[in-house]
């Protein structure tokens, strides 16, 4: 697969090593903490990532439509409490990020070696 | 992205947030501070035997329900819930076994106590403090173990040495004094860490304006 490279800026078969959607930030961040847990309510996603309720809310909403994030809204007593858990697809999507990346590195570990 | 994502260590740092309130060690320091209390039985009249499961079992009692209410009304609002993947499920339902068989072991002991069944036992002072030592330290080590709690490991031996510590004590003052001494401060030494954290917790995490 062409890797992009300060020559390949202008390659046109260029194609991104690694999921650009989960790359942003804040949803690798959203994405990572939902990776090693089996579910999360809303609060405890904010207080581990570190993002604003507007942000979180924002990439939820983006990784949701994407269908890599599930959320499920429940009621203890008149309370809600929203749980986010990664889907099948965003669990498997995650893995082939983390392998593109870890590959990615490794190639660029390794010319820079030989430069 | 500049920073790297270290998985292990990111399920790690989400599990062990949920000690960061300090809750645990006020409720290992309230169980050690049940001991200091059990003298307590002869104040009020009680006998030997009655004082020391009512006093024990309605203190450690309250320090369950305390950690409940703790753990639900202000740990829970700040750093919300997390629900772990299968190995620290099964972590902790072998901590709930452990401490079933736990208590178990002894009511039984203690009911063969209540009916006389050791009176024939004679046991060196030193070796009785062994074994008392290691009834304490063993199950706290075993626990700090299974839920992945490294402060339990120093409280389990602080604990196990108490004992070691009144038998020194008695050389010196009476031994419902020296139990009330040595457990008092072991116990409230780990209830003031507690509350420590507890007090850095709420600096930490103010309870969220808004949620979703």
């Amino acid at each position: 697969m062409p890797k992009k490279d300060d020559d390949d800026i202008e390659n046109p078969e260029f194609k991104e090593p690694f999921d650009k959607f989960i790359h942003e930030p804040s949803r690798l961040k959203i994405m990572a903490q939902l990776f090693v847990v089996e579910s999360e309510d809303f609060i405890a996603l904010k207080v581990q990532t570190g993002l604003t309720w507007g942000n979180l809310s924002s990439h939820i909403a983006k990784l949701e439509e994407k269908g890599f994030v599930n959320v499920k809204k429940e009621f203890k007593g008149k309370k809600p409490r929203s749980w986010a858990s990664l889907t099948s697809k965003g669990r498997a999507a995650f893995e082939e990020y983390v392998r593109s990346m870890q590959g990615f590195l490794t190639e660029k570990a390794e010319k820079g070696k030989n430069k | 992205m500049a920073e790297k994502i270290d998985l292990k260590e990111l399920e790690k740092k989400a599990y062990r947030s949920t000690f960061q309130d300090g809750f645990w060690d006020i409720f290992i320091g309230m169980i050690f501070m049940g001991f200091a209390l059990i003298p307590l039985g002869d104040v009020f009249g009680l006998p030997e035997m009655i004082g020391m499961l009512l006093i024990s079992l309605g203190w450690n009692i309250s320090a369950v329900v305390f950690m409940i209410l703790g753990k639900k009304y202000v740990t829970i609002p700040r750093i919300g819930m997390i629900k772990f993947g299968p190995k620290r499920k099964a972590d902790q339902r072998k901590v709930k076994i452990y401490l079933g068989i736990n208590v178990l072991f002894g009511v039984v002991i203690l009911l063969l106590q209540m009916t006389g069944m050791f009176g024939f036992i004679t046991i060196q002072r030193f070796a009785l403090s062994i074994l008392l030592g290691l009834f304490i330290s063993l199950p706290f080590g075993i626990m700090a173990y299974f839920l992945d709690f490294p402060r339990l490991y120093i409280y389990a031996l602080l604990g196990g040495l108490g004992f070691f510590l009144i038998d020194v004590l008695e050389l010196f003052t009476s031994g419902p004094l020296s139990l009330f001494l040595v457990f008092g401060i072991i116990g409230g030494s780990i209830v003031i860490v507690g509350i420590v954290f507890l007090i850095k917790f709420f600096r930490k995490y103010p309870l969220p304006k808004e949620a979703l």
